[in-house]
């Protein structure tokens, strides 16, 4: 985990699901994040957005190091509090 | 349609539209209903069904294939693209697959129903074109699994057992017009064995290693214990199908105790899962979920007293009941009453103010706590109506059931009447 200016960044990639749903749950929860989360993943986490929906945070997939929202090489999901 | 769902591009691409997987649950809700139904009016032949064409083998394929199999299709077209990062090319092989197997179904349980033997040859290809269709979408897909090993042990091994039963549900309907088999009852029991606790059973524990944890919030089951339990599930497998073909019943005694042993181990794990968890209270569908566990042992004790006749005259139809029933209806409908509302959620708008998803909206819906009780009550009421050998008992129990199902029915097209302004594509 590091952070830069405007988010906290965890790396999630190698891990077997549902490890990078729960790491990022357990983030959120344990208060570590302020405002923005950024996720490096394998892939699409989609059954954490329900949970993030409850937990009143909204995300968004943003463009990684192809250009694209979908790379060979993972996905990039930030992850926002709600009003932030 | 929301910020997020915005947002997602071209991931979102991996989900298919909501009316691919939503087709095939609506289609499951409808033949649980006419499921019920059929043993509400012929009660007094499925208590002591040993086999043969009826009623009872159209209810029990309404269940397997019109149930089990189309949810189980629709589930995995649309979460294993995701979980494997596999995009599917296009859609059009999965509406084929809906379109041969859907009419295919109707036509062979029709068919099973009016002991029309001319009818089962021509639905029985019609189905079996769009099931191994299906096969293919299925390895297309798990042969990019390298990330869920355990997962795609189980999808591979499933995979085999549906292209056997097949093989064999099509040679049981060839020998129902022109009788080629020697035993048609073994290779039925050995049908049941590789539809049941092949393609069925190992899809619902392969499944298990990823959809418990995500619904308990938990790490996934230790890697080690996970293959040892596929290893002993896939070699109770080979053992009982060979044990049925073959008529033997040390082989069956095996099968049944390398099979509990499987069973112990994977309950084992499940329960680590649940311990370990970050949600403890996982509602009403974690009781289903339970009582399906609970009925996994039970239907191998059953089989195994049923081999020596200390099961009842209805032993074996006990068995099967118990199997199809009591383990995979039960764990289907708990985690099919979850998957439902999290794919709509999927494609319905969050409130601008982020908030409650439609998730969290549906989980305590009344139809399911009617649907709950009824399917519990049903089960152990046609239980005992099998035990009994008594049709009266075993007609309140499927009306009980049908109830069940329209409760369950109702909650399906809630789910997708949610799902109509976000305009179904």
């Amino acid at each position: 985990m590091w952070r830069t200016a405007d988010a906290v960044h965890i790396d999630l990639r190698g891990l077997e699901p549902p490890e990078p749903m729960v790491a990022i749950l357990q983030t959120i929860d344990g208060g570590e994040v302020d405002t923005a989360l950024v996720a490096h993943l394998d892939r699409e986490p989609i059954f954490l957005y329900p949970e993030l929906d409850d937990r009143g945070w909204r995300h968004e997939l943003i463009q990684s190091s192809c250009g694209s929202t979908d790379c060979e090489d993972g996905v990039m999901l930030r992850i926002v509090r709600w009003g932030s | 349609m929301s910020i997020a769902a915005t947002f997602l591009g071209g991931a979102k691409s991996r989900l298919l539209p909501p009316s691919i997987p939503f087709r095939f649950f609506a289609v499951a809700a409808i033949f649980h209903v006419l499921m019920w139904h059929v043993l509400l009016t012929r009660a007094g032949e499925a208590v002591g069904f040993h086999g043969g064409l009826g009623s009872t083998l159209a209810a029990v394929h309404l269940l397997a294939l019109g149930i089990l199999v189309t949810t189980a299709i629709g589930a995995s077209v649309q979460l294993l693209p995701v979980a494997t990062r596999r995009a599917l090319v296009t859609i059009w092989p999965i509406k084929l697959v809906f379109w041969l197997t859907v009419p295919g179904m109707i036509a062979l349980i029709g068919g099973m129903y009016t002991a029309q033997t001319s009818i089962l040859i021509p639905a029985a290809v019609i189905t079996t074109a769009g099931l191994l269709l299906f096969c293919g979408l299925l390895a297309d897909n798990l042969r990019r699994a390298s990330g869920i090993p355990v997962v795609a042990a189980y999808g591979w091994a499933a995979l085999v057992a549906l292209v056997l039963v097949i093989a064999l549900g099509v040679t049981l309907a060839i020998n129902d017009e022109i009788g080629v088999l020697p035993d048609h009852s073994a290779v039925a029991l050995a049908h049941l064995i590789l539809g049941g606790f092949g393609f069925m059973g190992l899809f619902v524990l392969g499944f298990s290693h990823i959809l418990v944890p995500m619904f308990a919030l938990a790490s996934a089951p230790a890697k080690r214990p996970s293959i040892a339990s596929f290893a002993t599930a896939s070699a109770a497998l080979v053992l009982g199908t060979l044990g049925a073909l073959i008529g033997s019943r040390a082989l069956l005694t095996a099968a049944t105790l390398v099979g509990l042993a499987a069973a112990a181990v994977h309950l084992w794990l499940m329960y680590r899962v649940l311990k370990t968890g970050m949600r403890k209270r996982l509602g009403l569908s974690f009781i289903l979920v339970r009582a399906a566990w609970v009925m996994l042992p039970a239907t191998l004790l059953v089989g195994l007293a049923a081999l020596y006749g200390f099961a009842g005259k209805n032993g074996p139809t006990l068995f099967a009941f118990l199997l199809l029933f009591g383990w995979l209806l039960t764990f289907l409908f708990a985690i099919l009453q979850r998957i439902m509302p999290f794919l709509a959620s999927m494609f319905v708008p969050t409130p601008a103010h982020g908030g409650t998803a439609i998730v969290s909206e549906l989980a305590g819906a009344p139809s399911l706590k009617l649907h709950a009780v009824c399917h519990g009550l049903a089960l152990a009421i046609l239980a005992a109506a099998i035990v009994l050998d008594n049709a009266m008992v075993a007609r309140v129990g499927s009306a009980i059931g049908l109830v069940g199902a329209m409760a369950f029915a109702w909650f399906t097209a809630d789910v997708i009447r949610r799902l109509l302004p976000a305009k179904v594509p």
